[in-house]
Order: C-alpha cells, then sequence, then structure tokens
C-alpha cells in the first residue's frame, strides 16, 4: 500500500542539522496492523506524520497507492486525507466547541456528503461505539476513554483505507486501552489498514507487525505470529 | 457547512467571551464613529441632489471693489429684467427676494419673526419644477398681487384646518399691513433642500403695494443680500459665456445706472448650484443655515477612517494573539480533511459574525453618539434603518471591515502546518513583531491626537482669558431695530440710564471686538507731504463709549459730545502707522474722512482687540455719528447679584423697549458670550478632537489589553521559573511592562512631530496664539505611558502574583 524509501527528515539549527529519521525504507500492504515502537525521541511520531502528509519529509521517495506523494500540494494532500486517511491522537484532539456528534459529522462535512446520508453514518457509528447517549455532550463532559472512543469514531466514520495512530492510548488507563485496541483490531479484520505508535507492548500484541524505532533508524522489523496472541 | 460554520463561530465567541467583548467593543467604538460621521457626511452631501437640472442651474452674484468692497450674494434688483433678455444663453429665470416677518390671520395670535418666505414670480417653478402642487399652479396662483403659496404643513398650521384646500381664498396679513389671500398649496418641502421656502408670496405684490418702498425694483443702487437671482442655462452653454456677456452687460450698466457708478467697480458672476450648500464665502440665504463647511468635513471623514482603520488593526491584533489557541483545531481540521480554503472561509465566516454583533452594537453607540454632540450636528441627521442608501452603506461597512479584518488572520492561521499545529506549537514569533508594529501605530495615532488636543485646548483656554484691552464682564448689548429713527435710541438710552443697576451706558455702531465690521479709507496728508492712505476699521460712537468699555486714552483726551463727525480718537497703531513713535505726537493731526471732510485726532486709545484673536490689531479710529449707531451696551451693577436679579433688570429693559419699539423682538447678548462665540468653530475643533483622541485612545488601550493577554499567557512558564529563581513581583512586573513602555516611546518619536506640525499649522491661522512648549511634549508621552501602564499593569500583576507551582505543572 505505500512504500518509503531513503526517507530523511532533519531539523536545520543554524549550521548544523539534526537528523529525526535517517535513511528510512518501509513497505506496508494492505491490510496489516503495524505497530511502531521505539524510545522517546525515536523519530516515531515524525514517521508517523510523514506517513499520514502531516509532514513533509526532507529527503527520500514516498508513494502511497503507487504514486509518490512527498511532494505534494496542500490541496492533493487533502484530498488524499479526505479520502484514504484517518486519524486518532494521543490527545483525542476533539474540536471543544462541537457536540460529540459534530465532531464525528465534521470529517462528513468536508467530504461534501450530503445531510440526510450524514445522519444515518454518524447515527450508525454512534450505535457501533455504543456512545449514542453521549452524542449532545460536549468533549469536556467525557472522560478520556470515551473522548478517544469519539476521537476513533471521527477517523473511522469515513471509512478510510488508513488508519494513523500516535499512542491512542498514551492518555488512558489499561482497560480501557484495551477497549480501544480491540476496536482497533476489529476495524484490521473488517480490512483498514492500521499503523500505530505506541510504548505499550500490551499494544503492540495486538498488532500483526512490529518495528523498532532508534535514533531515525529502523533497528528491526518483525512480522508476529498470531494477532490474537491475548 | 456553514451552519457548522456559524455554531462554531457563536460557541467559540461564547467560550471565550473577554476576548470577543474587547473585540467586539473596539470595532464597535470606531464603526460606531465612523457611522456617525458618515451619516453627518451624507447629511450635508445630499443637499438638493434631486433638483432636475440642477448642474445648468447658477446663482448670480456680484462683487465690488471701490468705497465698499466685498462680495454679496445677491443682486441689484435690476439684474431681474436683464437676464430675461438673454434667452439665447438662458433657458429661464427666477428673480426673488428672501424674506421674513410677521404673520396675522383674523382672529389669532401674532406669528413674529416667521422664516422661509420668498416673494417670487411664477418662472421660480421653471427653474426649479420640483414642486408637488397639490392646489393651484405657478402661474395661476402667483401672477396676481397679493396672492400667496403656502406649504402644506404651514397652511394647516396658520388656520388650524386640517385639509389644506380649505386655506385656498382665506386671507392674512404678512409684517402688519400687507394683505395677502391664499392661492395655492405646495406639498411639504423635503428637509435636504436648502429652498426651504414654505410661502412664496407674488412678486407683482412688489410693484402693487408698499414693499417697492423697501426693495426698489429695477434699481441698479440697491444690491441686498436678500435680492436673488437665479438662471437655468440652456444646454451646452458653460457660466464663463453668461459672464462674458450677461455679466459684462450688467458691469456697464451699473456703472452708468448706479449711484456709486463712478466710485465702485462692480462684478457679476455665476455661483454654480451645487455649489450653494457649501460655500462659506457666499452663504445660503439671508436667515439660512450655515452652509457646510468642507475642511471641517474632510477633517471628519479622514478621522472616521482613521478610528475605522485603527480599530481593524486592532481587531487584527487581538485575532493573531488568539491565534496559537486556535492552531490545534486547525491541526484537526486538516488532519480530518480540511482544506485551507475551507478554513478560510471559516476563519472569514466567523469575523463576519463578529463584525455583525459589533455593527450592531455601533448602531446603537452611533445614536447615542447623535444625541451627544446634538449641538454640533444638524437636526435632519440620523439613521434611517428603510433608506436604501444608509442600508447598502451598512452592508458594504460590514462586509469590508469584516474581509479587512479577516483576512490576515484567517490566511495565518489556516496556514498552520498540521504536525506542529497539533502540538500546539504553531510558530507565532513573526506575529509579535507585526502586534508590536500595530499597537505603535496605534500610539503614533493616539499620540499625536492627544498633542493636537492639548493645543486646541490651550488656544482656547488663551484666547478666552486674554485681556482683549477693553472690559467684557456685565457687560449687556442689544440692536436697536434696522434703521431706527435717531429720536427713539435717545428716548430708550435716556430712560435705561436712569436705572440704578446700570453703571454705563452708551449708544455705538459695534462692540469694540465684533465678528462683524466696517471699514473706511482715511487719508493723512504727511510732513514730508506723502499721502497716507489705509483702509481703518471703524468702531463709532458716543462719549461714553470708551468708559464703558474701559479703555485707556494714553494720550490726549476724549471727543467732545457731537451728533455727527466732529472730532476722532485713534488706537495706538493707527498712530504708530502715521509715522508717531510718541502717540501725543498725532495730536491735533488732520485726517481726511474720505469725502474730503477734515477731522482732528484729539486722543490716542490703547491697543485693544477689534475682532477675535485670528486677527492681528490694525488701525481703529473712533468717531462719532448718530445715525450709525445701532448698538446700546451697558454695564450692569451686578457683583453679588444672583441670576435672578439680572434676569429681573433684563425684564424692566424689555418693558421699557416695548414701550418704544412694540411687537419688536428684544433680544439682547452679554459681551463675554458674544466674544467666547467668535471661537464656535475652535470650540468644536476642540469637541472633535477631544472625541478623536478618546476613542483612538480607548480602541489603543484595547489592543495593550489583548497584547499583554497574550505575552503574559505566552511567558508563563518563564515568569514561574524567573519567580522560583527569586525574581520579586516587581522585578516581573517590571519584566512584563517594560517592553510596552518602550513601544510608547518608539511611537512618541514619529508621533510628536506630527503633532507638533499639524498643531502648528492649525495655530498659524491665529495672529496671536501659544506657543508649542516642550512641557507639551513631555506631559504628551508622560500621558500616554501612564494610560499604556494602568492598561497593562493589571494583567501583569496578576501573572507575576501566580503561583509558580501551577504554571510550571503543565508540559
Amino acid at each position: 500500500m505505500l512504500q518509503l524509501t531513503d526517507i530523511e527528515r532533519y531539523y536545520r539549527n543554524g549550521l548544523r542539522k539534526t537528523w529525526v529519521l535517517n535513511r528510512v525504507n518501509l513497505n506496508i500492504k494492505e491490510g496489516e496492523f503495524v505497530t511502531i515502537m521505539g524510545p522517546s525521541g525515536a523519530g516515531k511520531s515524525t514517521l508517523l506524520n510523514i506517513l499520514g502528509l502531516l509532514e513533509a519529509p526532507s529527503g527520500g521517495n514516498y508513494e502511497f497507492l503507487g504514486e509518490r506523494v512527498d511532494k505534494l500540494s496542500e490541496k492533493k494532500r487533502s484530498e488524499l486525507h479526505k479520502a484514504y486517511m484517518g486519524f486518532v491522537f494521543q490527545a483525542y484532539h476533539l474540536i471543544d466547541d462541537l457536540t460529540v456528534y459534530e465532531n464525528i459529522e465534521t470529517p462528513l462535512l468536508y467530504r461534501g456528503i450530503g445531510k440526510k446520508e450524514r445522519k444515518s453514518m454518524v447515527a450508525e457509528i454512534l450505535d457501533r461505539f455504543n456512545i449514542v447517549a453521549k452524542q449532545d455532550l460536549f468533549p469536556d463532559q467525557l472522560s478520556g476513554g470515551q473522548q478517544q472512543l469519539v476521537g476513533v469514531a471521527r477517523a473511522v466514520i469515513s471509512k478510510p483505507r488508513l488508519l494513523l495512530a500516535d499512542e491512542p492510548t498514551g492518555n488512558l488507563h489499561t482497560k480501557q486501552g484495551d477497549q480501544i485496541m480491540e476496536l482497533f483490531r476489529e476495524l484490521n479484520k473488517d480490512g483498514v489498514t492500521i499503523i500505530q505508535v505506541t510504548h505499550s507492548e500490551r499494544n503492540a500484541a495486538y498488532g500483526t507487525r512490529k518495528i523498532e524505532l532508534l535514533d531515525g533508524n529502523i533497528q528491526e522489523d518483525q512480522y508476529l505470529e498470531s494477532a490474537s496472541a491475548l | 457547512m456553514l451552519q457548522n460554520y456559524f455554531k462554531i463561530a457563536a460557541r467559540n465567541l461564547w467560550r471565550n467571551k473577554l476576548h470577543a467583548f474587547i473585540n467586539v467593543l473596539g470595532l464597535s467604538i470606531g464603526l460606531g464613529a465612523c457611522l456617525v460621521i458618515y451619516l453627518l457626511a451624507e447629511y450635508e452631501l445630499s443637499f438638493d441632489t434631486f433638483r432636475t437640472d440642477k448642474e445648468r442651474i447658477y446663482r448670480i452674484y456680484s462683487s465690488f471693489d471701490g468705497v465698499f468692497s466685498g462680495f454679496n450674494r445677491g443682486v441689484p434688483t435690476a439684474m431681474a429684467s436683464l437676464v430675461e433678455e438673454e434667452q439665447q444663453l438662458i433657458e429661464s429665470s427666477a428673480a426673488f427676494q428672501v424674506v421674513s416677518g410677521s404673520i396675522k390671520v383674523d382672529d389669532r395670535d401674532l406669528l413674529r419673526q416667521q422664516e422661509g418666505i420668498a416673494i417670487a414670480s411664477p418662472t421660480y417653478f421653471d427653474v426649479f419644477p420640483d414642486y408637488e402642487w397639490l392646489v393651484g399652479n405657478p402661474v395661476t396662483s402667483l401672477s396676481e398681487p397679493y396672492k400667496a403659496v403656502l406649504t402644506e404643513e404651514r397652511a394647516k398650521q396658520y388656520f388650524d384646518i386640517t385639509d389644506p384646500g380649505e386655506a385656498i381664498g382665506q386671507q392674512f396679513h404678512f409684517r402688519d399691513s400687507l394683505p395677502l389671500t391664499v392661492a395655492g398649496i405646495i406639498a411639504n418641502i423635503p428637509k435636504r433642500t436648502d429652498l426651504d421656502f414654505e410661502m412664496f408670496i407674488s412678486h407683482s405684490t412688489i410693484e402693487a403695494s408698499w414693499l417697492k418702498n423697501n426693495y426698489e425694483p429695477n434699481n441698479w443702487s440697491n444690491t441686498n443680500s436678500s435680492h436673488q437671482v437665479f438662471v437655468k442655462l440652456q444646454s451646452g452653454i458653460e457660466p464663463e459665456q453668461v459672464e462674458a456677456t450677461l455679466g459684462q452687460d450688467a458691469k456697464a450698466l451699473y456703472k452708468k445706472d448706479s449711484y456709486f457708478g463712478d466710485d465702485v467697480d462692480a462684478g457679476f458672476h455665476l455661483q454654480s448650484f451645487t455649489d450653494l450648500h457649501y460655500n462659506a464665502d457666499l452663504s445660503i440665504f439671508d436667515h439660512s443655515r450655515e452652509p457646510a463647511h468642507m475642511p471641517t468635513l474632510y477633517a471628519l471623514l479622514s478621522i472616521a477612517g482613521i478610528l475605522l482603520f485603527i480599530a481593524i488593526i486592532n481587531f487584527i491584533n487581538l485575532e493573531t494573539a488568539q491565534a496559537s489557541r486556535r492552531s490545534l483545531e486547525v491541526g484537526i481540521r486538516k488532519a480530518i480533511g480540511g482544506t485551507r480554503k475551507e478554513l478560510i472561509i471559516q476563519f472569514l465566516l466567523e469575523t463576519l459574525v463578529l463584525t455583525v454583533v459589533a455593527v450592531a452594537v455601533s448602531l446603537a453607540l452611533a445614536k447615542v453618539g447623535l444625541r451627544y454632540f446634538a449641538d454640533y450636528i444638524p437636526e435632519g441627521v440620523g439613521l434611517d434603518i428603510t433608506s436604501p442608501l444608509h442600508l447598502s452603506f451598512l452592508l458594504g461597512l460590514t462586509l469590508t471591515v469584516a474581509l479587512l479584518a479577516g483576512a490576515y488572520p484567517a490566511f495565518i492561521m489556516s496556514g498552520y502546518k498540521p504536525a506542529f499545529a497539533l502540538k500546539g506549537k504553531a510558530k507565532n514569533s513573526g506575529h509579535v513583531n507585526l502586534r508590536r508594529g500595530l499597537i505603535i501605530f496605534q500610539f503614533i495615532i493616539a499620540q499625536a491626537l492627544i498633542f493636537g488636543n492639548l493645543a486646541i485646548g490651550q488656544q482656547l483656554n488663551y484666547m478666552l482669558n486674554k485681556d482683549m484691552g477693553f472690559e467684557k464682564d456685565a457687560i449687556v448689548y442689544f440692536y436697536v431695530p434696522w434703521q431706527s429713527a435717531n429720536e427713539k435710541k435717545i428716548i430708550l438710552a435716556n430712560e435705561l440710564r436712569a436705572y440704578p443697576e446700570i453703571k454705563a451706558l452708551s449708544l455705538h455702531e459695534q462692540t469694540p471686538a465684533s465678528s462683524s465690521y466696517s471699514t473706511t479709507v482715511m487719508k493723512y496728508q504727511s510732513k514730508s507731504g506723502e499721502e497716507i492712505k489705509y483702509s481703518t476699521y471703524r468702531k463709532f460712537g458716543d462719549t461714553s463709549f470708551i468708559h464703558l468699555y474701559g479703555m485707556d486714552i494714553i494720550a490726549g483726551r476724549n471727543m467732545v459730545p457731537s451728533d455727527t463727525l466732529y472730532e476722532i480718537l485713534v488706537n495706538e497703531a493707527y498712530a504708530e502707522y502715521l509715522g508717531f513713535d510718541n502717540p501725543a505726537d498725532a495730536l491735533g493731526e488732520q485726517l481726511d474722512y474720505g469725502d474730503g471732510k477734515m477731522v482732528p485726532i484729539v486722543g490716542v486709545v490703547d491697543n485693544f482687540h477689534f475682532s477675535s484673536l485670528h486677527d492681528k490689531i490694525e488701525p481703529v479710529v473712533i468717531g462719532s455719528d448718530i445715525d450709525d449707531y445701532g448698538i446700546i451696551g451697558l454695564k450692569l451693577q451686578i457683583t453679588g447679584q444672583e441670576g435672578a436679579h439680572i434676569q429681573a433688570i433684563l425684564e424692566r429693559m424689555e418693558q421699557s423697549w416695548n414701550k418704544i419699539y412694540p411687537g419688536e423682538p428684544f433680544e439682547y447678548n452679554f459681551l463675554d458670550e458674544t466674544i467666547a462665540n467668535f471661537y464656535r468653530s475652535e470650540r468644536r475643533a476642540s469637541v472633535l478632537s477631544t472625541f478623536a483622541m478618546s476613542i483612538a485612545i480607548l480602541i489603543s488601550c484595547l489592543g495593550l489589553l489583548g497584547l499583554i493577554s497574550y505575552t503574559t499567557a505566552q511567558r508563563t512558564k518563564e515568569i514561574g521559573i524567573r519567580k522560583v529563581l527569586g525574581a520579586s513581583v516587581q522585578q516581573l512586573v517590571a519584566l512584563l511592562t517594560k517592553d510596552f513602555v518602550i513601544l510608547v516611546l518608539v511611537a512618541a518619536v514619529v508621533a510628536l512631530p506630527i503633532g507638533w506640525y499639524m498643531s502648528k499649522q492649525w495655530l498659524q491661522d491665529f495672529a496671536y496664539h501659544i506657543h508649542l512648549d516642550w512641557w507639551m511634549f513631555v506631559l504628551v508621552t508622560g500621558a500616554a505611558i501612564l494610560i499604556a501602564l494602568l492598561t497593562v499593569s493589571f494583567r501583569a500583576l496578576r501573572a507575576a502574583l501566580a503561583n509558580p507551582a501551577d504554571s510550571l505543572k503543565y508540559e
């Protein structure tokens, strides 16, 4: 599905360059559930941002669905976001001024989906995630776990083929975290490709592949036996 | 989508109430000021715009050069028939007299001093056809003598009727003895016209009645500002052509037929009708409203522009200060598929919502403003929500302001890179400099305005308190009716002299300082044989004139009593002009009073201001000629007296007046008030500059408030760390506020020269004026610093007092 070739990312600090990612090569196929791990500062989030087209690489080649995407215009990037990608963030990043319903609805608005269809899509996902009762609440009225559920719901409502998650359970209790991971596994079974960044081995165990990042290099790339180890 | 945007906008406003409040307030103050000024300008600029063929209509006016000189908005009465002959050039012409006077309807009370009356022929309505006739028409109603046409409103007022048609055939008397019959009714005149005549008397009445003694038709010698001639030129004819032909013919006729023909060179010119409302030199008509003062209007419009501009700057400033708070939302929206364009639209819509609220608030502010400045604003000025012009202005203003204020923040915020925005680390350093620039700009305007305001205030104070060279306190004066018989003046003066409360009384031509004046060319044959001619100012009066006003004789003596010119007093300036450095040397010299009559100088009075302080002291002569005395001035014994006591004296004076001048209104003036009124336009300028200054300061303070909120928020962590390291509250407040003092000082470098230059320009209008001292510069910048510090200190103090444990907890 996507192919990274010699991807670099560095920051210029005066005359000095600081590398965050150093010639990363990576190939991810459709249907994989990839976990990116590594210590703080290894470049995990940067890699995820590059994969999600939120940040441009300083060098290298990124092919997404067979097309080069590392030097796209903002408009083209936005089109890819709309068509293929969903994001889940550690801090949930719900829009404070919108209710649960409206937060979930917003991606559909950007996709120009009609009112009736929006309504049924949101209703369906609220039902599936068991948060119908919360639909009129604002984010600050929800617990962290509930907020992240909304975050995931918002990410998947537009049926993305790629779901990118940056420490999705980082702010959650273990139990809430497991709930989100179960959800991811289900989505993965339905065919959604998932790439997550995490510190937690427990979360990694839900995936099908584990990539270990250290100082901007891939240290280890390992396919897991069975996704149902737990 | 739109709905979603509006929802977000509304919730966002609600969530950040203080921010929104400051923002809306700043914008609405600027908008409100702009609105008031727009309404005023629109009012003044809309006069008579509806008139058919207005660009072909001209007024003929006169100029004179010779024994008397100057402009007159009227023309000799003989002009009326001359223009009628020029049919190749002139399509139609209207000659009319602008008059006022009492109206008496049979058994009803006398209506004194009715204004807005024109004595006109039917041709008036050829030049100005935009009248709606309810009954009658110009030809049938105004052809015969003793006919009058009234507006519906006047007809109802005079005859107490409901249907204006009932007024037809009714009789009434104009000025006691002119019987008139109502022969036509026109619809009420619109508010915005200078042709605000509500009653027309047929022109043929002049020839048929005693009016002909007053208005002397077909006479080249009689040029009165009440006698107006308007012409409508044939299409394609330029006014210069008319001036070259008709003007020259009239000039020649004036020379030949006028009583003054040999001594005066007359000229006749065309004034465009569209200029009527704006020409302060010619003014509109007798007793009409003041013409609009275009420089003031332009000044107002630029003030409106500046205020709106700094309000918009303020808005941008406050919005970009808030931008980092919104950056997370930008990141999220981009990640879930929002394009930059969509975000720009969203932010612009939010600004639009704010602007609409601000415009709504500004409507209320404008209403208050109009009431507050009622003394300075004509009556008809006001917002009319049903007027398409006003509505489109409001709409245009809203959209323009929303776009100007919203574009920059929307452009900046929508450009945040999502990866950074999601970390809440949108780059902002560039905007800090921009915001500082904006604050500096605001303070440049504010300080320049403070400086100007200070200069105007100082000059006003100086003018009101300067020793004029004569006494002005407790002096009351009034005009006797025009061309009153000398005996009547003397009887009244003698009766008043008997009042124990009146300390001194004098009959004279003009008060020592007056806004109108007359001059006479006097000749003096110097010892060296040279003839010194000078147009001197006349302040004729009886022998008590100089005593009443406390003027000092520095050489010689007062005149001896005389009803005609016999001896003369000169002021020191004239003595000097004639070459006498020692005033006493001028005594006994003979002056030629124009017509060869020689008059001796018997005394020299100390210089006094004969006019407002705009004018330099010029040569003045004081002589006696009872025919010229139109004023009775008197000094009241009022030390320690109550206002009611003075009122009682004035009422008794009115009774004495009524015995001698029954039916004439008794209108008295206090000299100090009259002198204060010389500076009405300066006072207006002062009110205006205070107003502009206050608003500029207010908006600038809001801008500061926004900036300090932002910087303290940005530096919370720094403040916490410094505090932990041992910084005192004072040190922290100083740290946070130091920057603002620097901003004000930087602004001062630009503002003070601007303020100084503009004040200097303004002061040049005055022959006697204050000097712009160094302390004014210090005061202005000191005040600006104080205002800035007061604004920011609260926020800074709060930040400095915060518990460092709270501010360091995050991250």
